[in-house]
């Protein structure tokens, strides 16, 4: 293997388990408080405000064109995800017929439908919509991955120092004052991460590396932390065996055309699957279930 | 370039009959949806029916292009098979799963497996030596309706699940009013399996139409609607009719005035979504305010 291929293996596996510590404890909470859809809303609501800064501050005539992972396309995607912070945090229907992952549903549906509406007039729209759902590994540089390291690093202090607040959020969210504050705070921090994700992984990997090896850890571990450690174990193998898969590393003909975002999701949707098959030949004790997530 | 009103106007009543035809069952099945509590459910199973639809274009029979594309009516009765296997398969593994405990929700699995099918559907399409992934699939194309011959399967599909609806109410509702019970056996399962094969079959003819996410619109967007006003079924289809037909007219309106007017080629699926989801807000803002004008009134 050459030098470069080592470097860019490295780079890549690195970045994957940067990312799988806070992403499997935040699938942790989202788990447990049944918000399954909030990180596909919020990545949409990114991929939104990404490609509104492409197609607003675009002008071919001029020459001047914002590629998927210029610096301005982040901050549009910040304002996006806020806005679809505090909307997550505040809208909640008091009916009991409407749960609350239809208004999370209906967030992800139109802000898809928006995406889709603001690019198709545009020359060349149906591949940037196709960009944000499937991410580009060629934007993964050594300054993306020092970024995405400092920043992650600071939102996981920032979830440390602040545990008690988000764990009773998800266990006991009545012993709470301004619940809606520590919601929209737990969402902006999503938010946050997915802007950074989105670029790289596309909408739909993204999700997949917030949910599958937190529920995959969910289903065997009730403890936090130990949950936390088995989730990214088992992200970081399947991951790891999808990137190796993706790019043929055994020169295999088998292996051959397999792309990179969706060789990770089947890899680690068969980790999940193979858990939930074993949950069901071996259910769980009395003791080993959590309350309201059966 | 000459525009043939006549034939304008023909194709757009088609298609707004096609659009309310599914949004008034997609909006009953929605009021199901949202008692159980599974939301995602059917974008779920619209994902499958697409992955049975890309197996049987990619893999299985190489000359079948798709469920609106095919050479002849044989191939296109496979797409539609391919895709109603899939869909009950993912039915049937959704309503046994649903009895074991295993401390994740219903709705996380769904979720799990939304995601896990588009990868899946995508990762087909890729090592098929395709790398097409087209925006219509998930909203749709209603432009490509060409008189009401092209909808003749899709209407006769709808009006079965609407007769099995009509038929099935009662048994259907009391399972979905006790959803989060888990009550009763194998009889339990069995209707579960026909809810979701209802769902399938008509997920399976209204995504060729309206694509995957606006299968998700119809069928949650008018059901929330009309929850906001009221809890009895009675009171909530005409609501969700008269939604779906104003989201509908609008959004099949607006490609045409962008046409006339700037020159502009749009798809429908999507502003028919948009549009909807504009309905709904101002439903709810009006609910809003009146509770506060009323609460104010008894003060």
């Amino acid at each position: 293997m050459s030098s470069g291929a080592v470097n860019f293996f490295l780079m890549q596996l690195l970045l994957i388990a940067v990312v799988l510590i806070l992403h499997t404890y935040i699938g942790l909470h989202v788990i447990r408080r049944t918000l399954i859809f909030s990180d596909l809303a919020l990545d949409q609501l990114a991929a939104f405000g990404i490609l509104l800064c492409i197609v607003i501050n675009s002008n071919e005539e001029a020459g001047n064109t914002v590629h998927l992972n210029d610096p301005i396309t982040y901050i549009w995607a910040l304002v996006a995800v806020t806005f679809g912070s505090f909307l997550l945090a505040v809208i909640k229907p008091k009916s009991k017929n409407i749960p609350r992952e239809a208004v999370i549903g209906i967030m992800f549906a139109l802000s898809l439908l928006a995406c889709f509406a603001i690019t198709d007039p545009v020359n060349g729209g149906e591949l940037l919509f196709d960009g944000t759902l499937k991410g580009d590994l060629d934007v993964v540089t050594w300054g993306l991955v020092k970024v995405t390291v400092v920043v992650y690093l600071l939102l996981l202090a920032f979830h440390y120092i602040f545990r008690k607040k988000f764990i009773a959020l998800a266990e006991n969210p009545e012993t709470l004052k301004n619940t809606w504050f520590w919601e929209f705070l737990f969402f902006l921090s999503q938010g946050i991460i997915t802007i950074l994700i989105v670029p790289v992984a596309g909408v739909f990997l993204a999700y997949v590396f917030l949910m599958l090896p937190a529920a995959t850890a969910t289903m065997f571990k009730k403890g936090w932390k130990s949950a936390l450690l088995l989730g990214w174990s088992l992200g970081f193998i399947a991951c790891a065996l999808g990137l190796f898969a993706s790019y043929n590393m055994w020169d295999l003909r088998f292996f051959e055309n397999w792309p990179y975002s969706s060789t990770l999701v089947v890899f680690m949707g068969a980790f999940f699957l193979t858990a939930l098959l074993i949950r069901c030949i071996k259910p769980l004790k009395t003791d080993e279930k959590i309350k309201g997530t059966c | 370039m000459i525009i043939d009103y006549q034939i304008i106007y023909q194709d757009n009543y088609v298609a707004f009959c096609l659009c309310l035809m599914i949004g008034t069952v997609m909006g009953y099945l929605g009021t199901h949806v949202l008692k159980r509590g599974v939301v995602f459910v059917d974008i779920s199973l619209a994902q499958f029916a697409a992955i049975g639809g890309i197996l049987a274009e990619h893999v299985f029979c190489k000359h079948v292009h798709g469920h609106g594309h095919s050479h002849g009516h044989e191939d296109e009765a496979l797409a539609y098979f391919y895709s109603i296997s899939a869909v009950m398969l993912i039915a049937v593994f959704y309503s046994v799963i649903h009895k074991y405990k295993k401390n994740i929700s219903l709705e996380a699995i769904i979720g799990v497996t939304y995601a896990i099918g588009f990868a899946t559907a995508v990762f087909i399409i890729s090592i098929c030596g395709s790398q097409e992934l087209h925006a219509e699939s998930f909203a749709g194309d209603l432009n490509a309706i060409m008189g009401f011959g092209s909808i003749k399967r899709c209407a006769m599909a709808f009006g079965a699940v609407a007769i099995c609806a009509l038929l099935f109410h009662k048994p259907l509702t009391r399972i979905s009013d006790n959803y989060e019970l888990k009550k009763g056996g194998v009889t339990t399962i069995f209707w579960d399996i026909l809810f979701y094969t209802m769902m399938g079959v008509v997920i399976s003819y209204a995504i060729v139409h309206i694509g995957v996410v606006m299968v998700f619109v119809y069928l949650v967007v008018p059901a929330v609607t009309a929850s906001l006003f009221t809890d009895k079924l009675l009171f909530q289809m005409p609501i969700i009719v008269l939604a779906v037909a104003v989201a509908s007219a609008v959004g099949l309106a607006v490609p045409y005035v962008a046409y006339d007017s700037w020159d502009l080629q749009l798809s429908t699926g999507p502003h028919i979504g948009l549009m909807l989801g504009l309905i709904l807000i101002v439903s709810a803002l009006v609910k809003v305010v009146a509770g506060y004008i009323i609460a104010a009134g008894r003060r």
